[in-house]
């Protein structure tokens, strides 16, 4: 079958020459164009700082975040409705004599 | 300090160091070097003679203007990491190209653009058939093909030429040349009489 010789056929693919200009041409566009200057040393150390801070999924830990309070709210509020019970029962105490 | 006298001698890894410390020198010894083979690779990529001598000519001057993005350490080959800049590059020109396409810019360009009319002329009936081939073929599946195919690399060098696991490029592979026998099959079988593309 014909495509038994796929490899064959796509050997047979040939590529034009190149102009002979192209190497020339690149080397002087590349010498009119300059280089962008290398970053800092001082940019450099920011950079890897601030790398440091850097929030890889920042919609997870917003999400996260975001749980997390309410979870800690919800704790915090039980935890402030109790300390008011307390506190009532040690207004109580207070009105039975002491103070 | 190192010298920044450059010779043709050094190698493509040396050259490069010394195109990050500014060496145009340097710069002009990798192109005369190896224009001639990328600019096969960049044909081979998008089937047209000018837009392949654009894209050798961005992947050199990219390098040429950023060169900090060739990091010593990676312990690759100079020919494979710029096959990767090569690739990139057409990524970004295809992706530019089908911007202009979608806002109606260019569409006479590229409707006939598949191959120059020069290399029309030079090319015998076989050839335009294995370019026609070629350039029915998604813009990936061409870019594994010529890779591994034409350049010779090793399927793991494509894949992270191109960016991919290995998995995936086989996978782009295995889609190409099923791609091109479908070709063969419906385009090149004088029995059907009938051509039309596979896709």
């Amino acid at each position: 079958m014909q495509h038994d010789n796929l490899n064959e056929w796509l050997n047979k693919r040939m590529t034009p020459k190149v102009r002979p200009d192209l190497a020339e041409r690149i080397i002087f566009t590349a010498l009119h164009s300059g280089q962008e200057p290398p970053p800092a040393a001082w940019g450099a150390i920011w950079k890897d700082l601030m790398s440091m801070v850097v929030i890889p999924h920042p919609s997870v830990v917003v999400a996260t975040g975001i749980i997390l309070g309410i979870v800690i709210g919800m704790q915090t509020g039980e935890g402030l409705s109790m300390l008011e019970q307390d506190w009532s029962s040690f207004l109580d105490v207070n009105e039975g004599g002491w103070l | 300090m190192g010298s920044l006298l450059a010779s043709a001698d050094d190698s493509d890894e040396s050259l490069m160091r010394l195109i990050r410390s500014g060496s145009h020198q340097a710069f002009s010894i990798l192109v005369r070097r190896h224009t001639d083979k990328f600019f096969g690779a960049a044909f081979r990529m998008t089937g047209q003679e000018g837009e392949a001598e654009d894209l050798v000519q961005d992947a050199f001057l990219k390098i040429w203007q950023k060169p900090d993005i060739w990091k010593d350490d990676m312990g690759a080959k100079f020919t494979t990491w710029f096959y990767r800049i090569l690739v990139n590059q057409n990524i970004d020109r295809a992706r530019k190209r089908q911007k202009m396409v979608s806002d109606n810019f260019i569409l006479p360009y590229v409707a006939d653009s598949a191959v120059s009319p020069e290399t029309e002329t030079a090319m015998n009936e076989e050839q335009r058939r294995i370019e026609s081939a070629m350039a029915v073929l998604p813009e990936r599946q061409r870019t594994a093909i010529t890779l591994c195919f034409y350049e010779g690399l090793t399927n793991a060098e494509a894949a992270e030429s191109m960016g991919l696991k290995l998995k995936a490029l086989e996978s782009l592979l295995m889609r190409a040349k099923a791609g091109l026998r479908e070709y063969m099959d419906h385009n090149m079988n004088p029995l059907k009489g009938e051509r039309y593309a596979t896709r």
